[in-house]
């Protein structure tokens, strides 16, 4: 029997639903296979929302107290001491039972004469001062472009912090994280974050040395050690990127190592010709204000910084320390 | 038939879709390695087609080790080019890139005393004589101690600083004695002799 014309023979229908079906199926697949994979090439990290932020270390200073002060003289500790002294003693800013994260500079692994570093004695000096104002740990860390068991042996930051009661701790890749910078350059990057979590105060120990990119390198630049891989790419914006760090990193104390000037060739120097001895130092909570005085002290002119005035800029300090009429203080 | 043929089209374009992806990828990541070894410069040079190998400083140019203070490092020497030289020296790197840097060897010395700080040998390639001459003259301080090593020779403590051929040369000792004076010395005659014999060669 011939099917009439423009009549549909079931199995044709049959067949044709299947075919149907089967395309679909495919298509389906084939777009969830290539929506999958595009998801996954181009995965982009969790929004800056969603990312752990640094919390403020701040102390308020009660009216009256200096924000800065500087010691001079030969005795770390005698040094540190009498410059605290003026802004009412470390008890101002550790108490009893805080645990207490230092940042000096630890970059290279080179000797202290050569200045690259902050001096082992600053360090030993604000470890033993801490402790003695009751903190129940000082942690001693940075990220040294050297290898950092060597960096920390060679400048003998390690042995002066733990020979006053420090701990040192050498960065381990678990111990990075990203997290919120929210700049003008850095939104997010790799931060140094594990010691954050116990630490309840933080306090900044650089070194004034000379920087070929940023002119010094000094309290604010101190901070670039928290940053986690590929840091050098940000060499190309680094004033932008060393006011970021200011911003995002609020110190309770900075204490800034001038005992020994790196005056050239920084930051790693590379000659004991281009250290002279500095017999200074000075405390603050004005990070701004404290890298101002530091180019002083190697000779150079803040006002020339271009990363000093974004800082300033930005409100983070002013480069006019001398307004801020800090205590200079002759320690013997 | 036509089924068959369509079923089979699709199926195709399943592994195609795939290639693309793992292609853009890896497009992706060389870029991203390329940018994070030595910025945007280095991200664009990735898709070059050919790039040019790295240069690197012949081992054979290090010293033999003079019996005294100090040891042949258990780290052997590192080499670094254009794209790592911020791992050794960070913000110094542009400095030398201003001068024509294209490789640096370097070789630790330990000491004997664990007290000292031991001595490092830094031997960097900077391309030409006269960019070797110009690093040299950029790094040069004042009131060092001339000394009769490679040309312009100087020293500042145990550490002796000149250039040879198209080679900045620095033996970064701050150990103080007679002994670690003698050992920089030592290495620095030794690396500049190896200098200029490869010269000669």
């Amino acid at each position: 029997m011939t099917p009439r014309p423009g009549a549909t023979d079931p199995g044709q229908t049959e067949a044709r639903r299947d075919f149907l079906k089967r395309v679909a199926a495919a298509g389906a697949i084939l777009a969830g296979s290539g929506g999958a994979a595009l998801w996954l090439r181009g995965r982009r990290p969790a929004p800056a929302g969603a990312l752990a932020r640094l919390p403020s270390f701040a102390v308020d200073l009660p009216p009256g107290v200096p924000r800065m002060a500087i010691a001079r003289g030969t005795d770390a500790r005698a040094m540190l001491r009498a410059a605290l002294d003026a802004l009412g003693g470390m008890g101002r800013f550790v108490q009893r039972g805080d645990v207490v994260l230092l940042k000096p500079n630890v970059a290279f692994d080179r000797p202290p004469a050569l200045g690259a570093t902050t001096s082992p004695e600053v360090v030993g000096a604000a470890v033993a001062l801490c402790r003695e104002a009751g903190a129940a740990r000082v942690l001693v860390t940075d990220n040294p472009i050297s290898n950092p068991e060597g960096s920390f042996l060679k400048s003998r930051v390690r042995r002066a912090a733990e020979a006053s009661g420090g701990e040192v701790l050498l960065p381990r890749a678990r111990d990075f994280r990203e997290i919120a910078i929210d700049g003008t350059v850095l939104a997010r990057w790799e931060f140094l974050l594990e010691p954050f979590r116990t630490a309840t105060k933080v306090i900044g120990l650089p070194t004034a040395k000379d920087h070929n990119l940023s002119g010094a390198s000094l309290a604010l630049k101190n901070w670039y050690g928290f940053l986690g891989r590929g840091r050098n790419r940000f060499h190309q914006a680094i004033d932008a990127v060393i006011a970021d760090l200011g911003a995002l990193v609020a110190p309770t104390l900075v204490v800034l190592d001038g005992t020994r000037l790196l005056m050239r060739n920084g930051p790693t120097g590379g000659s004991p010709a281009d250290v002279k001895p500095g017999h200074t130092l000075a405390v603050g909570v004005d990070q701004v204000a404290l890298d101002a005085f530091g180019f002083e002290l190697l000779g150079k002119d803040p006002a020339a910084a271009p990363y000093l005035a974004l800082a300033e800029a930005r409100g983070l300090g002013t480069r006019d320390w001398r307004s801020l009429g800090p205590p200079d203080i002759r320690t013997g | 038939m036509r089924t068959r043929a369509v079923g089979a089209a699709l199926l195709l374009l399943l592994p195609a879709v795939a290639v693309w992806v793992a292609l853009e990828g890896r497009s992706d990541e060389a870029t991203a390695r390329a940018s994070e070894a030595g910025g945007p410069a280095a991200a664009a040079s990735a898709n070059t087609p050919t790039p040019a190998a790295p240069a690197t400083i012949p081992e054979a140019r290090l010293p033999p080790v003079p019996a005294g203070a100090y040891c042949l490092a258990s780290d052997p020497p590192e080499h670094y080019d254009e794209a790592t030289l911020y791992e050794k020296i960070d913000g110094a790197a542009p400095a030398y890139f201003e001068r024509g840097f294209r490789a640096l060897l370097t070789q630790t010395y330990a000491p004997r005393d664990p007290e000292r700080f031991g001595c490092e040998l830094f031997l960097y390639d900077m391309g030409t004589p006269a960019n070797a001459a110009a690093i040299f003259a950029d790094q040069r301080g004042a009131g060092a101690a001339a000394v009769a090593v490679g040309r312009e020779g100087y020293r500042a403590g145990a550490s002796w600083f000149f250039h040879a051929e198209r080679y900045y040369v620095i033996v970064l000792n701050a150990d103080e004695g007679a002994d670690a004076e003698r050992f920089s010395e030592q290495i620095a005659r030794g690396v500049d002799a190896r200098i200029r014999g490869g010269a000669a060669r």
